[in-house]
């Protein structure tokens, strides 16, 4: 202490200075009271705004969930349509190589046409490049080879009636249309014989349609190739019989 | 838009029929030729758009006759579908060889087809 100072100065000073320090600090205390209050305004604010953005992920969570299950429901109708589309597609297709090849079998009065035309017929429909057209001997003991492809013509000249598939079938009036991996007795040369079926005329067998091996890219007949070969059964017939075909052979069966 | 006009050769009038058939549903003006050597010609004389031709045929086969349409600057770019029932590849090999675009087996399937034309002719 100074002796210049008298104690009351000094006292007067210590006070003063409390005294400023004291406010400093109570204005300072105000300050961040207030700043305080503001962060926890702030704070209050933003919990809010967190809040209200987690309520508003969770709605476009939801909206997305809810986009992405209607986006896979028509998805999965698009690709119903688009398979109901190529069956319609096929069927039509089918219906127009039904449609052509009546066309074609009504469309000639010559027999040896109509043979051609079955053959046709059997290639670019079917889908076999070697097979055999036979038609019912007057006396109705064989068959004979009436128009053949990729087949030894020589070798299938005549086929007996008792002889194998295609005699049972010509004896029966029934088509060989076989289960895939259906085990039959087949005669020799009949091995790779894929199908056979009567031509027929008002019931009554005229011929008998063979189709031996299929197309290397066709590896069985399918439900249409049946009926088309059912069809040709008939159609064939008719056609055979418009030509005036057979010679009233079957007549006096 | 100006229709695109397509070239069928092939000597089946079978398959004549069903492409045909198929191709009409489409905006196409359909010329047919039912030979190789009546398919030169007639792509020479009309210009076609695309060519569907068979490989198999009398007087001029199918390889034949895409050969001698790609050595013609008339016919040279005119893309070019073989219709064949061998899907062996030699003989698609051979095909493309001769100068053919692309290629389709017998028995034909009517959307393949359409598909392939569509294509093609850049529908």
């Amino acid at each position: 202490m100074s002796e210049e100072e008298p104690g009351g100065d000094y006292v007067r000073r210590v006070y003063d200075g409390s005294r400023r320090f004291t406010k400093d600090l109570l204005a300072e205390n105000e300050r961040l009271r207030a700043l305080a209050a503001g962060l926890q305004n702030d704070k209050q604010r933003l919990e809010d705004e967190a809040r209200s953005m987690q309520d508003e992920l969770r709605r476009l969570r939801e909206e997305r969930d809810r986009v992405v299950r209607s986006l896979e429901a028509v998805e999965a109708e698009n690709r119903d349509y688009s398979a109901r589309y190529v069956e319609v597609e096929t069927h039509n297709c089918n219906l127009m190589n039904l449609h052509v090849a009546m066309l074609r079998l009504h469309g000639t009065l010559r027999q040896a046409e109509v043979v051609e035309v079955a053959q046709d017929i059997i290639v670019n429909v079917l889908g076999s490049e070697e097979l055999g057209v036979f038609l019912l001997e007057p006396d109705a003991r064989e068959l004979r080879l009436a128009g053949s492809l990729g087949l030894d013509a020589q070798a299938w000249q005549r086929v007996p009636l008792e002889r194998g598939l295609l005699g049972r079938c010509a004896r029966s009036g029934q088509a060989f249309l076989p289960r895939p991996g259906e085990d039959v007795a087949r005669a020799p040369g009949e091995e790779t014989l894929s199908a056979c079926v009567p031509l027929t005329r008002v019931g009554r067998v005229v011929g008998v349609l063979a189709v031996f091996r299929l197309l290397r890219h066709k590896p069985a007949l399918e439900a249409f190739d049946y009926d088309l070969l059912r069809l040709l059964g008939t159609q064939v017939g008719m056609a055979l019989h418009a030509t005036g075909f057979p010679s009233g052979a079957q007549d006096e069966r | 838009m100006a229709r695109k006009k397509i070239l069928l050769v092939d000597d089946s009038p079978t398959i004549l029929m069903m492409e045909q058939m198929i191709l009409s549903k489409g905006p196409y003006d359909l010329i047919v030729a039912q030979d190789g050597e009546e398919g030169v010609a007639k792509a020479l004389a009309e210009r076609p758009d695309l060519i569907l031709m068979d490989v198999v045929m009398p007087r001029l086969d199918g390889f034949g006759a895409v050969e001698r349409l790609r050595a013609d600057p008339l016919t040279r770019d005119v893309p070019i579908i073989m219709i064949t029932t061998r899907s062996e590849a030699q003989n698609v090999e051979a095909g493309f060889t001769s100068g053919c675009n692309d290629y389709i087996t017998k028995p034909l399937n009517g959307l393949e087809l359409m598909t392939k034309v569509q294509n093609y002719l850049g529908e």
